[in-house]
């Protein structure tokens, strides 16, 4: 213990060692926050340690993060960056400064957080988490399909009524976590770990609904977007809406604006397969309807060649023939009956021409005598009684006299 | 009996079924009884989405 004492002087180290005795016993300095400005900022090669100052107007602290803390940052603190720091404040003996040790240290100010977030953005890109080659495709017809949300939130009701109304084929396996606060990031890479080692997950949805830039931070966490970009299963972000971006959507496979949107893209539509299944079996209706005609066209072609060759088709044709020389038979007996009855009309008109009465009617008269029918002016003598015949009567006449006109045979 | 093929495994059995009539060399035989599983297959697909219902399973990360 030391002993102050007028005699006898303490050395330097017995101040430095009993100063520092008094800090270390003070339990405010033990865990402290301050906020304050970088300058001085050097980071040792060899050590990996930071060494800087904090000051605002009037005053500068002396501060080291050593590499194990360091290496948790976020950003690359710099010059002139506002930062909060925690940690301890105790004396460094061999200089006899105080200084401060900081655990943490975040940006402070929107600004410094954009500028953090950019940090870490393009740190991880560097690395090649974010390279669209890596992206996957999601499967087509997921079975299983994992969903990391919070138990309590709309984002779950909008997945689930989305994918109940368009796939309600496949299987939802929920696994709850924060999602936000200082539980948030840490819940989702167990969340994540979790559902990686589920049997036949073909994706995983995570993600919230929309919030401020501050509810969505736990999205940006090194840690959780280092895990999404791990995963062995597919993983869609659905991170707030659709103008925030966090890293989780860059690491994703997929990154879908609205936890809704994530469960559209994730599945397909029940009417399209419907669609598909109803054009698939016309297909093979149409297939086997054409199939069939073209058979059955086939049939009827050797149907016809077949009877052409068979008996009964050489029947058949023999009674063609036959019919044939049938209509040949009638239509000759037919024209025989025809030049016949011409025959017999050409006689019939003869026979009317020779009918006498007609010829008496012209004017002829025939002449009898007591032998009979006279044909010639030879057989009569002057005075012979004659009858004229008439077509209708008779007249007695007697012949006055006679003149030959011509010789008779 | 095997078990029940899923949605996925019906649409691609209906899919070589279509596609083997397409091709149309089978035998009438075959072709009869290639439509006739591809109807069946059809009636399974819309069957399993007219009738299904979306399963939710809670996992914890403990």
């Amino acid at each position: 213990m030391i002993q102050p004492s007028q005699t006898s002087a303490l050395t330097v180290s017995q101040l430095n060692s009993y100063v520092k005795f008094l800090f270390e016993g003070d339990v405010k300095l033990a865990n402290i926050t301050v906020e304050g400005e970088i300058t001085d900022f050097r980071r040792q090669f060899s050590s990996g340690h930071l060494y800087f100052s904090l000051k605002d107007e009037n005053s500068r602290l002396r501060c080291v993060m050593f590499r194990s803390a360091a290496a948790k940052l976020a950003f690359n603190p710099e010059n002139g960056a506002r930062v909060t720091v925690t940690g301890r404040v105790t004396v460094y003996e061999a200089s006899g400064e105080y200084q401060l040790y900081v655990n943490s240290m975040r940006p402070s100010g929107a600004g410094e957080l954009a500028l953090a977030l950019e940090q870490l953005k393009r740190k991880l890109a560097a690395e090649g988490l974010f390279d669209p080659a890596k992206k996957r495709p999601l499967p087509a017809f997921p079975k299983r399909i994992g969903v990391i949300t919070s138990a309590s939130g709309a984002a779950f009701h909008d997945i689930i009524n989305v994918l109940t109304r368009r796939y309600p084929l496949c299987e939802v396996v929920f696994c709850p976590a924060a999602v936000q606060g200082s539980l948030c990031p840490q819940e989702n890479v167990r969340a994540l770990r979790r559902l990686n080692r589920e049997p036949d997950l073909d994706l995983i949805i995570i993600g919230r609904g929309g919030g401020s830039a501050e509810d969505l931070m736990g999205y940006n966490n090194e840690a959780l977007v280092r895990e999404v970009a791990a995963s062995r299963v597919p993983v869609v972000s659905a991170v707030g809406h659709e103008i925030d971006f966090t890293l989780c959507d860059f690491a994703a496979d997929r990154r879908a604006p609205t936890p809704s949107a994530a469960a559209e893209l994730s599945s397909p539509d029940i009417d399209d397969l419907k669609l598909r299944i109803d054009n698939m079996i016309n297909a093979g209706v149409n297939f086997t309807l054409n199939y069939l005609n073209a058979r059955i066209d086939r049939h009827a072609e050797l149907l016809s060649r077949m009877r052409a060759l068979s008996p009964a088709g050489i029947i058949e044709r023999r009674g063609q023939d036959i019919a044939l020389l049938n209509l040949r038979a009638r239509a000759a007996a037919a024209k025989r009956v025809d030049d016949l009855a011409a025959v017999q009309k050409a006689n019939a008109e003869k026979l009317a021409a020779m009918d006498p009465e007609k010829i008496f009617k012209r004017g002829y008269t025939a002449v009898r005598n007591e032998t009979g029918r006279v044909t010639t002016v030879t057989a009569l003598n002057p005075g012979d009684g004659i009858t004229l015949e008439f077509f209708d009567g008779i007249a007695n006449a007697t012949v006055s006299d006679i003149r030959r006109i011509r010789n008779g045979e | 009996m095997e078990n029940k093929p899923t949605y996925e495994e019906a649409a691609k059995t209906l899919a070589e079924l279509v596609a083997k009539l397409e091709k149309g060399d089978l035998s009438l035989e075959q072709t009869i009884k290639t439509y006739e599983e591809a109807k069946k297959a059809s009636a399974y697909c819309i069957e399993l989405l007219e009738t299904a219902k979306l399963k939710i399973t809670e996992v914890t990360d403990q």
